[in-house]
């Protein structure tokens, strides 16, 4: 038997993905944001927690196929719903958005999507349409981002490599 | 977008990569030769698998493609590679660079120009087609985070996407990439029309 080292099993979650627990043991993560906006949900009573991987704002415009969690205005109703199917109570949802970075800039760029800042207004909208409050908020600037949610406490770990070479090269 | 497009698009890919590579050589006055090639479909979603995860540490050489379609180049690298060319580029030995800095950058740029014209060109030439590329941007941040700026857009329409292999070889070194070329499906759909009608 080998000894267990305390470490939580992480659910990677890549474009478009999404994903509910109530398992202690477990972290839900999204690794390298960039313009994509990650949803962070808790109900800091039960210990469930929820986290979409989104990539565009709007459903309307574009195929609907593929992952569920694509689209900022699907995936946010979409987690709150199986997090309360699991138990969880919409008015005690603690709510963080950490991602929706631009990271091309430059003339030459000037008139490209603006994605990033599209997701984080978009995630706004949908979040406020849950009539959920946004807790704690992590947004835009141009540095990729890796954020992780702990099920058993709640604690959002956000960390952003290029940030912190940036910081310390200055 | 089918299985069955991807024999005349890899061949499209390959023309512009030699031909891009030849750019290259012309540019550094020393043989780069594409020593493997390979053409892969793979779903947006995973892309980043192919650079070694969302999380690691890349360097990004970015341009789109405007006139006949739209689409996206993009040259993506683990820093070791990208500090690879940068030697290449400045004619200094292996191993020479060992962080990004303004003149690393520029020539990374400079390689993106070259790379983007030369590919460009070798597919316009083949289809009749008009394709400019944009000026490069050259970006350092997680893979994941890179490859945003292209998996949004891409992501809105299509699920899947192409990224070529290479390994390019020169007299003294060889250097493994990955140069993901990305149609836009209104882009293949053109191209391979083009390409059949030739």
């Amino acid at each position: 038997m080998t000894l267990d080292v305390v470490t939580n099993e992480r659910i990677m979650l890549s474009l478009g993905e999404w994903a509910v627990s109530d398992d202690p043991e477990r972290e839900l993560v999204c690794l390298g944001l960039g313009s994509c906006v990650a949803f962070c949900a808790y109900d800091p009573q039960k210990h469930i927690g929820g986290m979409a991987h989104m990539v565009l704002p709007d459903s309307d415009h574009g195929k609907r196929s593929g992952a569920e969690a694509k689209f900022v205005d699907l995936a946010v109703p979409l987690v709150v719903r199986e997090m309360e199917g699991l138990g969880a109570l919409r008015s005690r949802l603690v709510v963080h958005l950490v991602g929706g970075a631009q990271m091309l800039s430059g003339a030459s760029f000037s008139d490209t999507m603006m994605i990033g800042q599209r997701n984080v207004e978009a995630a706004h909208e949908a979040v406020e349409a849950q009539r959920l409050k946004i807790t704690s908020e992590d947004t835009g600037g141009d540095a990729g981002r890796t954020v992780k949610l702990a099920i058993a406490t709640g604690q959002l770990d956000i960390s952003s490599p290029r940030k912190k070479l940036t910081a310390a090269a200055a | 977008m089918n299985d069955r497009t991807l024999a005349p698009w890899t061949d499209l890919v390959s023309l512009g990569t030699r031909h891009a590579m030849a750019g290259l050589s012309e540019m550094l006055g020393e043989e780069i030769a594409v020593s493997s090639f390979a053409l892969k479909r793979t779903p947006v979603a995973e892309l980043a698998n192919v650079v070694g995860g969302a999380e690691v540490d890349a360097v990004g050489i970015y341009l789109t493609v405007t006139g006949a379609a739209n689409g996206h180049l993009m040259l993506i690298y683990e820093p070791r590679i990208a500090y690879a060319f940068v030697d290449l580029l400045m004619g200094q030995p292996a191993e020479t660079t060992q962080e990004l800095d303004e003149m690393g950058r520029s020539a990374l740029g400079e390689m993106g120009n070259i790379i983007g014209a030369f590919f460009l060109n070798a597919i316009a030439d083949a289809t009749g087609l008009e394709l400019m590329p944009s000026p490069p941007a050259v970006m350092t941040d997680m893979a994941g985070a890179l490859l945003d700026v292209v998996t949004a857009e891409i992501l809105l329409r299509q699920d899947d996407t192409y990224v070529a292999e290479t390994t390019f070889t020169t007299a003294d070194r060889e250097i493994e990439g990955q140069f993901m070329v990305m149609p836009s499906e209104e882009l293949l759909d053109v191209l391979l029309k083009s390409s059949k009608a030739a």
